[in-house]
This record gives structure tokens, sequence and C-alpha cells, in this order.
């Protein structure tokens, strides 16, 4: 119970830092201009045409195809310390204990993670607001632009009809939010596992690579065959992305199992080399 | 001691990996269109035109350009070597000289980044350009002139620049940044985000009737952009003036604060 305390108190101590860094709050401005960019077009559309979308739109916020490398590295620049280690942190860890301290920064990326995710849903329900309706099927919009892409040319926001075919909308929500927060802790969990087993810095230049290779495949899969499909680790962040892959028998609930079992094996083998090694000190980065 | 400060930096510029690492990234990335499947693939002006209509031009035109060297600055801030760099040479000498360094590492990245692709594609075997439609014989258009006449290398050539002088404004936003901010991150991050916030409000000004934004405004679609379509000389001045615009008031906002920064240290 105290040991549970000390990580909450060491996970909230990262996250007050958050108000005085400068790469939070830019962060937090270019994500959100990014995703005005992504969607904008369909409430335009909306707004033209007197049409109403319904709150289904969360699956189909990353059909964009860079939006892996978008969204990996913004992941990367926000956990790219992790451990988190800075000037106090010995003082923090002499009184808490290395063990507290370290879970405490687990806590801390499960915490991030999952305010990312929020971030971005209540981003893109603010932009759909003006034109939102509640309905408990898919809605007119949402088909319309899956039968007919060309209703928004240009646009980089679309809508896969085999979402529509093979889940309710409820599910692919669920599903979409699920895979958003596990991918992003993977993400924050492979940097943690990255920077303390193999070496300080390594983390940012592996998930570069992955969001890289990712984004990559996604275009290479014609040539290169389906099992390319299943390497794209980082695309596994959202059912739209997942398309090629769901329709090579990866269903996402596969997806969620081997991202949990990731963050797991993640957690147990960081904490160990951690627990075991002299305290580390990551050099600021960004 | 003029030209030893930007020869410095030249030297800096060339010995760094960043360039060149710049330089495959970028032709990686011009490869990419390429990967999917179009009737366009045997044609190598193509792959240019698609990338830069792609999704993911942002980081052709705002990022990889800005890594070569208008990151530079950061570091020579957080490390405090822009004191001695300041003291020997003068701080004015060495904001010129460091700016100047940085538009010419975003112009290296598009002009040999768009030439690599090229050349690779080219010893291929691959067409370099084709009709696409709309009675124009070229895919820019706003050179079918130019390609008629069979001044190949001159078209070529023209396109090749345009990319460069892109990719120079927009490292130039970078340089300027960078000794606004003095943080690596938004030195990246703030060209991003211009480019997507003119898109952003192009497509609003569209719906609700909101002045245009001028395209002199619109560095990165430099190539894309046609000016005068049947007189390609004004186009490409036109062109210029809208790098000029950006270099000029970029490189004064970036000298005056690279000396307050020296003068307040």
């Amino acid at each position: 119970m105290r040991d549970l305390r000390a990580a909450l108190f060491c996970a909230g101590t990262n996250f007050r830092k958050w108000h005085k860094n400068p790469t939070i709050l830019l962060l937090a401005a270019l994500w959100a201009t990014y995703l005005l960019h992504v969607v904008i077009d369909v409430p335009l559309l909306c707004i033209e045409n007197g049409y109403y979308v319904t709150p289904w739109v969360l699956p189909f916020v990353f059909s964009w195809s860079p939006a892996t490398l978008v969204y990996g590295c913004a992941l990367t620049i926000l956990f790219a310390q992790a451990p988190f280690c800075d000037v106090s942190s010995p003082f923090v860890m002499v009184r808490t204990g290395k063990r507290a301290w370290f879970w405490g920064q687990i806590l801390y990326i499960l915490g991030a993670a999952f305010i990312f995710v929020l971030f971005t849903c209540g981003c893109v329900y603010l932009y759909f607001a003006p034109c939102m309706a509640w309905d408990p099927d898919w809605g007119g919009v949402l088909r319309g632009l899956s039968e007919d892409g060309s209703l928004m040319k240009g646009s980089v926001f679309s809508v896969s009809a085999l979402i529509l075919r093979t889940y309710t909308p409820l599910q692919a929500t669920i599903y979409a939010f699920l895979l958003l927060w596990l991918s992003a802790t993977l993400i924050g969990m492979l940097m943690l596992f990255c920077n303390v087993v193999i070496r300080n810095g390594i983390g940012t230049i592996i998930i570069s690579t992955l969001a890289c290779w990712s984004f990559f495949a996604r275009s290479a899969y014609f040539w290169l065959g389906s099992w390319v499909c299943r390497t794209m680790l980082l695309q596994w962040n959202s059912l739209y992305a997942m398309s090629p892959i769901i329709t090579r028998g990866v269903e996402p609930s596969e997806a969620i199992i081997v991202q949990l079992v990731l963050i797991v094996v993640c957690i147990v083998t960081s904490t160990a080399v951690f627990c075991r090694r002299d305290t580390l000190f990551v050099k600021n980065q960004f | 001691m003029k030209n030893r400060t930007f020869a410095a930096h030249l030297y800096r510029l060339f010995r760094s990996p960043s360039l060149y690492i710049c330089i495959v990234s970028y032709v990686l990335l011009l490869i990419v269109p390429m990967l999917r499947p179009n009737y366009l693939n045997n044609i190598v002006m193509s792959g240019l035109y698609r990338a830069q209509v792609s999704d993911f031009y942002f980081v052709l035109s705002a990022v990889i350009p800005a890594l070569a060297y208008a990151v530079t600055y950061v570091d020579d801030y957080d490390t405090r070597m822009l004191y001695p760099w300041a003291v020997r040479s003068g701080a004015r000498q060495y904001a010129v000289s460091y700016y100047l360094t940085a538009l010419m590492g975003g112009f290296l990245v598009g002009f040999l980044g768009n030439a690599i692709y090229i050349g690779i594609h080219l010893l291929l075997g691959m067409e370099l350009d084709a009709e696409i439609g709309w009675n124009h014989t070229a895919m820019y258009y706003q050179y079918d002139v130019i390609y008629d006449e069979g001044h190949i290398a001159l078209y070529v050539f023209i396109i090749l620049m345009e990319y460069a002088l892109g990719a120079a404004a927009m490292a130039g936003i970078s340089a300027m940044c960078s000794s606004l901010f003095h943080q690596r991150f938004a030195t990246l991050a703030i060209p991003v985000f211009y480019f997507f916030m003119t898109d952003v409000y192009s497509k609003l000004a569209g719906v609700f009737s909101w002045p245009r934004l001028h395209k002199l405004l619109i560095p990165m679609y430099l190539a894309q952009d046609s000016f005068y379509l049947k007189n390609p000389s004004l186009n490409v001045l036109y062109k210029l003036l809208t790098v000029a615009l950006h270099v000029i008031v970029c490189g004064y906002i970036t000298v005056r604060h690279i000396e307050r920064s020296v003068d307040n240290a």
C-alpha cells in the first residue's frame, strides 16, 4: 500500500511538470491541428449541405496513411525521455525506493497514454460538434462516404465499407478506443524497455524506425505480400489502419491480446533490469 | 573573418551526416507513391507530382529540409557554443552565416533529393514525362511550352529549382523558429503547424467565403502552384518573389533574435 502511494506520487510528479514543459504544450497544439487537418472535410461537407454525422467517427480518424507516422512521432516525443529521470529523481528514489519510483514511471506512461487518447477523442468530437446528431446506426453520412469517396475529393478522411459491414457502431468505437490506448501504451513501454534494457536514447530510434516501417509497409504490401501486414506493429492503432490486416485474418481482439502481452513483457523485463542496475540518467532529447 | 564564419558553417553542414541522411530519406519518401499500384508508375515525373499532392508531403516539404541544418542553432544554444562563436566572429556574422547555411541545407536536400530520384528512374529506363489530360502534355503543365519545344533539360532544371527553393524557404522558416524558441521540437513542429493551418484555412475560406490566402504566403506548394499558365518566365519570376519574400522576412527575424540572445547572455 505504501509502495502504491509512493508510485502514484511519482507518477503525479511527472504530470505536474507538464504545464511548465513547452514540448507538451506544443505537441498538444500540433496534434490538435493535425486532427483538424484530417477531419475538417466532413464537418464542412455537413455544414454546407445541412447533413448530420453520428458520433461513431473515431474508427476512421486514422484512415490517412501517414497517420501512423505522425502518431508514432507524437508518442515518441511524449515518451522520448522514459524513464523520465531528472536532477530530482535520485532524491525521490532514496525516499520512495527504486521499485516504487519505477512503478510510478509505468503508471505515468499508462496515464499519459490514456490522456493522449482522451485528448484525441476530445478534439475529434469538438470538431464534429457543430454537425453531430445521435443515431444508434452508422448514419447516412458515414454510409454515403463509404460507398462514394468522391463526395470529398482531396480529403484525407475516408470511411471503410469493411468496418461498416463487419462491426456495429458501438463495437467499432470501443475497439478503436482500446486499440488507440493500447498502442500508445505499447509505444511508451517499448521506449522504456529500450532505454532501460538496451541503452539510453535507443528507444527513440527504434520507435521511429517502427513508425517509418509501418508507413512504408502500408504502401508496399501490394508488392511484398501479406506477411508484411503482420509486421506493422504500430499500424495496430486503429480499425481502419488494420483493414488490410483484418482482411488477411488478424482480428482486432488478437491485436489487443498481442499488444497486452508485449506491454506486460516490457514492464516485467524493464522493472527487473532497472531494479538491479545503478540509476539511469536520460539526456533531455527534445 | 566574414567568409571564414560562413565557410565554417558550410564545413559543419557537409561534414554532418544529417545532410546525407535527409537526402536519402527524401529519395525514399519520393519512392513511396510509386509503390502503390497506379497506371502512371512508369513515368518519372508522376512520382514527383504524386508525392507533392500526397498525404505525407508535409514531411518532405517541412520536416526534412529543416533537419539538414536549421536545427543546429538549437544545439549551439544548448551547448553554449553560440557564445564563443559570437565572440570570435560577431553575433551578426554568426547569425547571417547560420541562416544562409540553413537555407543552403534545405536547398541541397530539395535539389539533390529530387535529382537523385529522377536520375535513378531514368537509369532504370523509365519515361520522363507524359500527357496527363486536360490538353496538357506534361505533368507540370505550367511548363508545357518548354517541354513541347524540346528543352527537356531546362524543364527538369526549372522543376528541380522550384522544389529546392520551396525546401529552402521552409528551412528558412525553421531557422527562424529555432532562433525564436531555442527548441529542437519547435523548429520542426512549427513549419508543420503552418503547413496544416494554411490547408485548414484554405478549406474554411472556401466554405465561409473568407478571403483566400495569397499563393505568395504558401512556399510549400511552390512547384505545384501556377501563377501564369502560358508564360513560364513570369511564373518563375513570381515563384522567386515568393521565396525572396520568405527568405528576407525570416532572415531578418532570425538575425535579430540571435543578436538579442547573444546580447542578453
